[in-house]
């Protein structure tokens, strides 16, 4: 007290120390955390980047080295799964096998020498596995890499088979070490015994075998033969593989002179080239050979003549090369209108440099190729038809083979030597033309925007766009806002300026207590409940559509009609005491009348019943040609319409509270009505609230996930009938997730749907934003 | 101690527009703020409302239009009529009582839209769009409203571009364009600035040739400046009603004679 009094002027105007600490350190701490949020959307941001760049990335590919393998008349040439033994295939028949030490770890071959260019022999070195073959001029080849199948062809007119496979032996203290298994199998001989074969195509399965070869006669006669064979299980032994029958595919194909084959399907898909440059599509239909179709694949160049016809993985595409190095893919579809399966060109490929292919590789785990002729090396993707890397070798290119792992590329060249290539290429399937653009895949019918990620074999071809997953997100949001919009907005105005202020109280928090919801719960009755409900009932549902809302309007004119002193009964705010029981009975009604009307409006012939009956589902199939699913967009819509009404009708609500009331005032004063003073004054005032309810409601149903997950059939389509499902960016994500390796493709596609969902709500909230500025400056009150 | 309200005046002086009658009384909810008032109010002249807060000139003004059947819980007794008709009247439309009274409020209230628009708000409304029909209301009713001159060339302008003053005689522009018997005025200067107060003055004395005014005002002097009668109310009755120059040099109550001479208020 004293002290205050002797000198009162410095004290009392002294601000505390702790104040001035406690000031600045909260200053401190609130700058820190919005720094720090603002950081964190922006490290979402680069981590999704960072996470799908590697997507549009180039391949890179490196000359490791090269090694001598004093090798002649190599005839085929592979490579195991691991890149450390790839093995040479003499037209004489010998097998040899070359060990190049590769690290575990690092996946680098071991290299000898100042200049590291060479590559080192691991302690094996070249060696020989006897085939077990009889000693025979070998004429003809055929290399099933994936299956590890050889098929030879000789020039007495017999045909062995080679089962080449790879076991990894793991012995103490030495490293893995992969030793090659090799099963042989000499056919007996060929109807036209003695005359050589030229060409060969096989294939076999647990249950069928088909071998087709084309020999030359020696008055120069092309015979193309296939032979079948079926499995005979008998009470003892093993299963054995019989021959069968025995067809000659040049039958009836007189004027052309048959050149390649290939067999594919279950063995019944024959696809034979002639000289003239024709491919014939056969097929074996129960023993009997049909000829399906006949095309000329290069007939827009001058020599239409085919160089070279080779099976993709799957065998669904060929890859064929022209004379002149015109490179295309052919690829079987289901064509409409012939009702069966044909082949066309999907692909087309710039042409290599000098002529047709020598030598062709594909790849074991996708839609990829290397393809070479004399220097030109090229490694190239087929769904994309992209070329991802080429070369041009100072070496003459004889024989080539590609990784299994798409990791590596060997290439063996006229001087007897082996040269080995790095290949880093994480993503051949990934791009924009793969993600965006509209891109034929094999099987379909024409270039279409597809997701379909992954399938029962390991041999299908994926398909990447995540066009459909885009607009699956916008068909849903559109469809969810359309049921959600209107009744979220009316009811807020009904709220804010109909309703008495003691209902309010409770049906606002209510409607907040909705927002709170579970979407799995939401999604779950959907799916379970609501779905097969509205599937026998949509004609009550449209009814419902059109009459509860003409019959509450209708209600609106005659109590408009009705003389004051019957109105003056009901106090304004408590009008839901008279519409309500007439919504509850016209919408009771039009459920239950539904059925009738379904019986009277929607007649079409019922196949299960035999007679015309009346049945929406197949009369929307019927009338508009496109699909009537269970879980459709309908039930997505009413079920996301339940997610967001709460959202967009408590911001909504607030917005029209908040007009100042003195705007009211002053419109119920001009004499306006109730209706005008909403309409005229409040909406637009309150405009910029509802458009921000709006948005906010329609970013919530861009990224709903559950409901749109269960609620759906997750079908990828583009088509914007209301009884079909879609796909969501979203839902893709939850679907997916546990398909997806971390740094796969498939795990930075889904990146790639993350962050094309972010971009889209950030496109459509800076859009609202700017919007939302504008309105408000416009309606803006003192 | 509150004498019972007598009317001063005879009824021979004037014909009644308004009349307040039958011991009007008004309650929100259980609170009576209105008790037993009968009250004329002459046609084409102005009459003030004056009072201490709380006193119920405001309650009893928006009682006139029916504003305050928005107010939840609200009763009363008596009835007001307006040119023999009562305005509650069960056959008669709230609205279209409404459309015979024109109000202005305390605060100047015009619509986020262009001073044309806020005009033409009770002809549209009715569902009057033909244009040259508007611009002629617009360009009466501003005339009417001493502010022609000042907006005539940016008559589309957003309103809240105006100053405080303008905007309040825009809210009496607006009220005069649908043509009404009566305009009530709430306080109508209570938020502007002495010389737009002046102004507004001015015109009321001018709109008085054509409307039947009722003003509620705080400030004595501008009810001795505008009104050629004034009521006097305290704690919701009616203290003297009387000519204005009656009220202020000779009342006739004591309670009105401490208000006016500012002893309490």
């Amino acid at each position: 007290m004293s002290s205050t009094s002797n000198n009162p002027s410095e004290e009392r105007f002294t601000v505390a120390r702790t104040t001035l600490i406690l000031d600045r350190l909260m200053t401190g701490v609130i700058k820190g955390g919005g720094w720090l949020v603002m950081l964190a959307v922006f490290a979402i941001f680069a981590f999704i980047f960072v996470q799908i760049l590697p997507l549009f990335g180039h391949p890179e590919v490196k000359s490791v080295g090269k090694v001598a393998i004093p090798l002649e008349e190599v005839a085929v040439m592979g490579v195991d799964e691991w890149g450390e033994l790839p093995f040479f295939l003499s037209q004489s028949g010998q097998l040899h096998f070359t060990d190049l030490p590769r690290d575990v770890e690092t996946r680098t071959y071991e290299r000898v020498g100042g200049d590291q260019t060479s590559l080192a022999l691991g302690p094996r070195g070249l060696f020989e596995v006897d085939t077990k073959l009889p000693e025979k001029n070998w004429t003809a080849f055929y290399y099933d890499a994936y299956k590890g199948e050889i098929a030879l062809g000789s020039e007495d007119g017999r045909v062995a088979l080679l089962h080449l496979d790879y076991k990894a032996e793991f012995l103490a203290d030495a490293p893995r070490t992969v030793v090659p298994q090799v099963k042989s199998e000499l056919l007996p001989a060929l109807s036209q015994s003695n005359a050589p074969v030229r060409q060969l195509a096989f294939y076999e399965s647990t249950t069928n075998r088909a071998i087709g070869t084309l020999q030359e006669t020696a008055d120069g006669e092309t015979i193309v033969t296939l032979q079948t064979y079926v499995v005979k299980s008998s009470l003892f032994g093993a299963p054995k593989m019989v021959a069968d029958a025995q067809i000659d595919l040049g039958h009836g194909i007189t004027d052309e002179k048959p050149e390649r084959l290939l067999i594919g399907g279950q063995g019944d898909r024959i696809l034979l080239t002639t000289e003239g440059g024709w491919l014939y599509y056969l097929r074996l239909n129960k023993g009997q050979l049909e000829r399906v179709q006949k095309l000329q694949p290069f007939a827009d160049l001058d020599d239409t003549s085919i160089h070279s016809i080779n099976w993709l993985l799957g065998k669904q595409s060929v890859i064929l090369t022209s004379k002149s190095g015109a490179n295309i893919t052919l690829a079987s579809y289901l064509d409409e209108a012939a009702g069966q399966i044909l082949y066309t060109k999907i692909k087309d490929f710039p042409a290599l440099d000098a002529g047709g292919a020598n030598d062709f590789s594909p790849a074991q785990r996708n839609r990829g190729f290397l393809i070479s002729n004399e220097h030109q090396l090229s490694l190239r993707y087929s769904t994309t038809g992209d070329v991802r890397w080429e070369t041009d070798t100072d070496f003459p290119l004889q024989k080539i083979a590609l990784g299994p792992r798409w990791d590596s590329i060997f290439t063996f060249d006229a001087q007897q030597n082996l040269h080995v290539y790095a290949v880093d290429d994480p993503h051949p399937n990934a791009g924009a033309k793969a993600f965006f653009g509209k891109i034929w895949y094999e099987g379909k019918s024409e270039p279409e925007y597809d997701w379909q990620s992954s399938s029962g074999t390991s041999d299908f071809e994926p398909k990447l766009s995540i066009v459909p997953l885009f607009f699956g997100s916008i068909k849903g949001t559109f469809y969810a806002m359309l049921f959600a919009m209107p009744i979220a907005i009316l009811a807020a105005i009904y709220v804010s300026q109909y309703l008495k202020p003691e209902a309010k109280r409770y049906i606002k928090p209510a409607m907040e207590i909705m927002a709170s919801l579970p979407s799995v719960v939401l999604g779950f009755l959907a799916a379970l409940w609501l779905a097969p409900l509205i599937e026998d009932r949509v004609p009550s549902i449209l009814l419902m559509l059109i009459a509860v809302p003409l019959s509450a309007a209708m209600l609106g004119y005659f109590w408009g009609r009705m003389p004051q002193t019957v109105r003056n009964r009901i106090r304004p705010g408590s009008e839901w005491m008279v519409i309500l029981p007439v919504v509850l009975i016209v919408g009771y009604l039009s459920w239950q009348l539904g059925p009738t009307l379904e019986s009277v409006l929607f007649r079409v012939y019922d196949p299960d019943l035999g007679v015309k009956a009346g049945n929406f589902r197949l009369w929307w199939t019927e009338t508009t040609g496109v699909s009537f699913e269970q879980r459709n967009s309908l039930v997505v819509g009413l079920m996301m319409g339940f997610a967001v009404i709460p959202i967009i009708f408590t911001i909504s609500e607030d917005a029209l509270t908040n007009v100042p009331p003195y705007l009211t005032s002053a419109s119920l004063a001009l004499g306006a009505s109730r209706w005008q003073t909403t309409w005229r004054v409040i909406l637009p005032t309150a405009s910029p609230g509802i458009f921000s309810a709006t948005i906010i409601g329609f970013g919530r149903a861009v990224g709903e996930t559950m409901i749109l997950l269960m609620a759906t059939g997750n079908t990828p389509i583009m088509e914007w009938n209301i009884f079909n499902g879609m796909r969501t960016l979203a839902a893709n994500i939850a679907v997916e997730l546990p398909e997806a390796p971390q740094y796969s493709t498939l795990y930075r596609t889904l990146f790639l749907g993350a962050m094309a969902l972010f971009l889209l709500t950030f496109i459509l909230n800076t859009i609202a934003e700017v919007t939302r500025q504008h309105l408000r400056e416009k309606y803006k009150t003192i | 101690m509150i004498q019972a309200p007598k009317t001063t005046d005879s009824r021979e002086d004037f014909e009644p527009f308004i009349q307040i009658k039958d011991n009007y009384n008004f309650w929100y909810g259980s609170t009576q703020v209105l008790f037993d008032l009968n009250l004329d109010i002459p046609e084409k002249q102005v009459t003030a409302f004056i009072g201490p807060s709380g006193c119920g000139k405001s309650t009893l003004l928006r009682s006139i239009n029916r504003m305050n059947d928005l107010i939840e819980g609200i009763q009363h007794t008596g009835d007001i009529t307006i040119g023999d008709q009562s305005i509650y009247d069960p056959s008669l439309e709230v609205i279209s009582l409404r459309k015979r009274i024109g109000m202005v409020f305390q605060k100047y209230n015009p619509f986020p839209k262009s001073i044309y628009e806020n005009i033409v708000f009770s002809l549209r409304i009715a569902g009057r769009n033909k244009k040259s029909e508007l611009d002629e209301v617009v360009e009466r009713s501003l005339r009417g409203a001493a502010l022609w001159d000042e907006v005539k060339d940016r008559l589309h302008e957003s309103a809240l571009s105006m100053s405080g003053g303008q905007m309040q005689r825009l809210c009496i522009a607006r009220a005069i364009a649908n043509n009404p018997e009566v305009i009530l005025m709430d306080e109508p200067c209570s938020a502007l600035d002495p010389i737009a107060t002046g102004k507004v003055e001015e015109l009321i004395h001018e709109l008085k040739k054509d409307y039947t005014i009722v003003i509620v005002t705080h400030n004595m002097q501008q009810a001795a400046r505008v009104s050629d009668r004034t009521a006097f109310f305290y704690l919701g009755k009616l203290i003297e009603y009387d000519v204005t120059d009656n009220i202020f040099m000779k009342p006739k109550n004591d309670q009105t004679e401490a208000y006016v001479s500012g002893r309490f208020g």
